[in-house]
């Protein structure tokens, strides 16, 4: 799993570190069934404010991605499966807006139109 | 992958010398048993004291189970190792301990039938002491020939890919890379499950043999210690962070710690276990490396300044080996490094 935080960026952290989390489970590299660090090891490990990594955690249990229980830490759900079959479908999308030289934005864009 | 094979003529040989040749020193010494059979007496002595008075006693088809069936299904066994294991199979040593575990066997039943022909009772059988001498001696006297026309092993090709890979990092950014690193479940578990079922059935022989409560908790300290030796060596963490690397067991211990400070460049590496570092586990390997080596394939190489380089078969070495470069390039840009300096050998 690798999770990049920068705070100089213009993004909350909190919203940093569950993109990170949500582009492992993407990537693959996070699976169902993985537990991810404690709250405190992980704001320790970033140097970051424990209570912005609750903040992530409570933001991607509120997508389902992971599981929230008292002394068992944070638990990737089986909806990382769904997710990885998502993320199957990106490759195609990708390569179709490079074709059409359209930029990550303007994908963006249409796809929040469309939803 | 960094794979070995070996032409047909090189197979041909392989087959011939590490394969027939123990099954056929084997199928002699099954011949000359079966020939003697009615000149033996019943029962048969088929072990034999450090003194050399037997002490043993069975029927023939003990002693022929070891050369009409131990014998082949070592050669088979070995000889498949030695034609398919491919990467660091090392045909010459294969060939060398098949040959000589055969002509060692055959020799050492052979001859203790042998010298029962035409005896009265098993209880006056000679020590068979020379004989397995004798059988020592043959072992080497054909086993380091073969060894020697056996074909080389093929020397391990090293993929020169993009080695060193970067990302950039911006100024004040954080990261964390965890992931853990572990022997193929199925081998791991196959050699934990191993070692428990034999202590198990060593408690087991204990209480049946009406042995001491000392014994047994001796046994049970040496299963308990074997089996965290075990999963020390098997199953670890690899974790980095802005501060560094730090590489340990499962358990905690053992424990490498790399201060970012103290890394020279990572790489990515294609890992031989066995050509390269001899085995799984904790190893020493090739031009000081410290290798945690769990299988083969791609691994992060991480060069130190002030001690052995580290080695850890991690998958996404490729993440790693960038995320560690791109902390040492924030730190203090590297100059373009020359290639590979594989140090003092």
């Amino acid at each position: 799993m690798l999770i990049r935080i920068d705070p100089d960026s213009p993004v909350p952290l909190y919203e940093q570190l569950a993109a990170a989390v949500r582009g492992e489970v993407l990537r693959g590299s996070l699976a169902a069934g993985e537990r991810l660090p404690s709250a405190r090891d992980l704001a320790a490990l970033l140097e970051i404010n424990v209570h912005t990594v609750l903040h992530a955690y409570q933001l991607l249990r509120d997508e389902g991605l992971v599981d929230l229980r008292r002394g068992r830490g944070a638990v990737v759900t089986d909806r990382a499966h769904d997710f990885a079959d998502f993320a199957a479908a990106l490759p195609t999308l990708v390569a179709a807006a490079k074709r059409l030289n359209l930029s990550p934005a303007a994908i963006a864009a249409m796809i929040r139109e469309a939803y | 992958m960094a794979t070995s094979s070996f032409d047909p003529r090189e197979r041909r040989r392989i087959i011939l010398l590490a394969g027939a040749l123990p099954i056929a020193i084997a199928a002699v010494g099954v011949a000359l048993v079966v020939s003697w059979i009615p000149q033996l007496p019943t029962p048969l002595a088929i072990h034999w004291d450090g003194s050399g008075a037997p002490d043993g006693f069975g029927t023939v088809g003990a002693l022929l189970v070891i050369t009409a069936l131990v014998v082949p299904a070592f050669a088979i066994g070995l000889c498949a190792a030695a034609l398919f294991a491919g990467e660091g199979a090392h045909p010459r040593v294969l060939t060398g301990v098949n040959v000589g575990l055969s002509a060692f066997l055959t020799v050492g039943t052979t001859a203790s039938v042998a010298v029962q022909r035409g005896l009265e009772s098993a209880q006056d059988a000679p020590s068979i002491n020379p004989w397995m001498l004798a059988g020592a001696a043959c072992a080497v006297l054909l086993g380091v020939p073969a060894a020697l026309l056996a074909p080389r092993a093929r020397p391990v090709r090293l993929d020169d890919r993009d080695a060193a890979p970067t990302m950039e990092l911006a100024a004040d950014e954080r990261v964390l890379f965890t992931r853990s690193a572990g022997i193929r479940g199925a081998v791991g578990w196959g050699v934990v499950g191993g070692v428990v079922l034999l202590y198990a059935i060593s408690v087991a022989g204990v209480f049946s043999a009406g042995g001491s409560a000392s014994g047994l908790v001796w046994l049970l300290v040496t299963a308990a210690l074997t089996l965290l030796v075990l999963i020390a060596s098997f199953w670890w963490r690899v974790r980095l962070t802005g501060g560094g690397l730090r590489v340990s067991s499962v358990l905690g211990l053992p424990r490498f710690s790399v201060p970012i400070g103290e890394v020279v460049e990572a790489r990515v590496v294609e890992v031989a276990a066995l050509a390269q570092y001899g085995g799984w586990g904790l190893r020493g390997g090739p031009g000081r490396r410290t290798g945690v080596i769990l299988r083969s394939g791609e691994a992060l190489e991480v060069q130190r300044r002030s001690a052995r380089t580290l080695v850890v078969t991690v998958g996404d070495a490729t993440t790693a080996a960038a995320l560690l470069n791109g902390l040492v390039d924030r730190r203090s840009p590297r100059p373009e490094s020359p290639a590979a300096d594989e140090g003092a050998s």
